[in-house]
């Protein structure tokens, strides 16, 4: 309940604040949500299993964020970026998929 | 036969471990730092979860909501913003093409009720004869007479359309010239009539005529002697002219006959700078 608590009030920080963020960093900002997006998963789905650790999540946070976009600045400088963001989003959404399936599986039992 | 058999022998083998990394990306385990940290817990005789009740992760749900709020908001504005731009152009462009063509149209009454005011002049320093021939001559009054259709447009857009297969501002002006040459009275294009001050020029992907664009196709109505005008088309230079551009440039040109062609009145027909030169008085006066 708490962390849906801090969720919100993020993002209802955000849209108050709307900092402008600057140009250099666009592109590694959808990259830096579906990371985000998968530690969340990771961590709902570890949450159910009974097994979750406070510290494991923000590490598994921070350490998603900071290699998406690491491999995209990789990419940007070696004139590939495109292909790499590409890769980057496969590989994060198919473990999202796989985790929401693990999620369903223990929520609804099938 | 050697090693095919040794193969086979191999007991403990487990016929699904090729499948190993199809397994892993289908049916993923749960990631291995949580599990591992909840085993360390449970032998030190904690609860397997530390729970979601702590600061730092109130603290990471808020950094969380807020990247998705930032990144939702930045990543969606440009295209509505260039949108609404391209829109507001659009309408400008609009409202000017409105405004211009009421111009023309209160010109035009403008001009009615200068040509009744000189009619209705007691005592008019013209004779009506001078006053129309010199209207004719500058191109203030519609005309009607024999003369010839000539309609030019560009090829359909097709896959083995080359670049310069368009009317060009150039084409109009040679044709015009010829049209000129050979005894043409009075021309319009589009029903824009050609006077002494008109001008065809290429602006961006548009021809524009007495700084008007004009759309496809482009249709000049010339009134003057038809067999000479027909003669030059087809035969003289111009035609000649028009046959390079049929054949190089697959442009469309037709070219007919008619023999009564309404030429209407010119828009823009006063000087902005020219005055008219008077030999009684002194012209530098202003100057004083």
């Amino acid at each position: 309940m708490i962390p849906l608590l801090g969720l919100v009030v993020g993002v209802i920080a955000g849209l108050a604040l709307s900092p402008t963020v600057p140009l250099w960093l666009e592109p590694y900002l959808p990259i830096a949500v579906i990371a985000a997006l998968d530690a969340v998963f990771g961590g709902i789905r570890a949450a159910l299993d009974g097994a979750f650790n406070d510290k494991v999540f923000v590490v598994s946070v921070l350490s998603n964020v900071l290699v998406a976009a690491l491999i995209v600045l990789l990419g940007n400088q070696l004139g590939v970026g495109a292909q790499l963001s590409t890769g980057v989003v496969v590989v994060l959404g198919l473990r999202i998929f796989s985790n929401v399936a693990a999620i369903r599986r223990h929520l609804m039992g099938a | 036969m050697r090693f095919l058999s040794h193969r086979v022998v191999d007991p403990d083998r487990d016929p699904a471990e090729s499948m190993a990394l199809l397994n892993e990306v289908m049916d993923p385990p749960l990631d291995p730092g949580y599990s591992s940290w909840a085993d360390s817990r449970e032998e030190a005789g904690l609860p397997r979860s530390t729970g979601g009740r702590t600061w730092l992760l109130l603290i990471t749900a808020i950094l969380l909501g807020f990247l998705l709020a930032v990144a939702a908001q930045t990543l969606r504005t440009p295209d509505p913003a260039s949108a609404e731009a391209r829109r507001e152009l659009r309408e400008r462009i609009e409202a000017t093409e409105q405004l211009g063509d009421e111009r023309v149209e209160q010109i035009q009454t403008l001009r009615s009720e200068v040509v009744a005011l000189q009619n209705a002049d007691d005592e008019p320093q013209l004779d009506q004869g001078t006053v129309q021939r010199a209207a004719v001559n500058a191109g203030a009054s519609a005309l009607q007479g024999p003369g010839v259709i000539l309609t030019l447009n560009d090829p359909p857009l097709s896959s083995d359309s080359r670049d310069g297969e368009r009317v060009l501002a150039r084409d109009l002006q040679v044709i015009v010239n010829g049209l000129w040459a050979n005894g043409a009275e009075a021309i319009s294009i589009n029903d824009l009539r050609l006077t002494s001050t008109s001008t065809i020029r290429f602006a961006g992907q548009a021809i524009v005529v007495d700084l008007r664009g004009l759309a496809r196709p482009y249709e000049l109505k010339v009134i003057g002697p038809q067999d000479q005008l027909t003669a030059e088309l087809s035969d003289g230079d111009t035609g000649s002219y028009l046959t390079e551009l049929r054949s190089d440039f697959s442009i469309l040109v037709s070219v007919t006959p008619q023999d009564e062609v309404t030429v209407p009145a010119g828009a823009r027909l006063s000087t902005r700078f020219a005055e008219v030169h008077d030999d009684t008085t002194d012209s530098t006066k202003d100057d004083s």
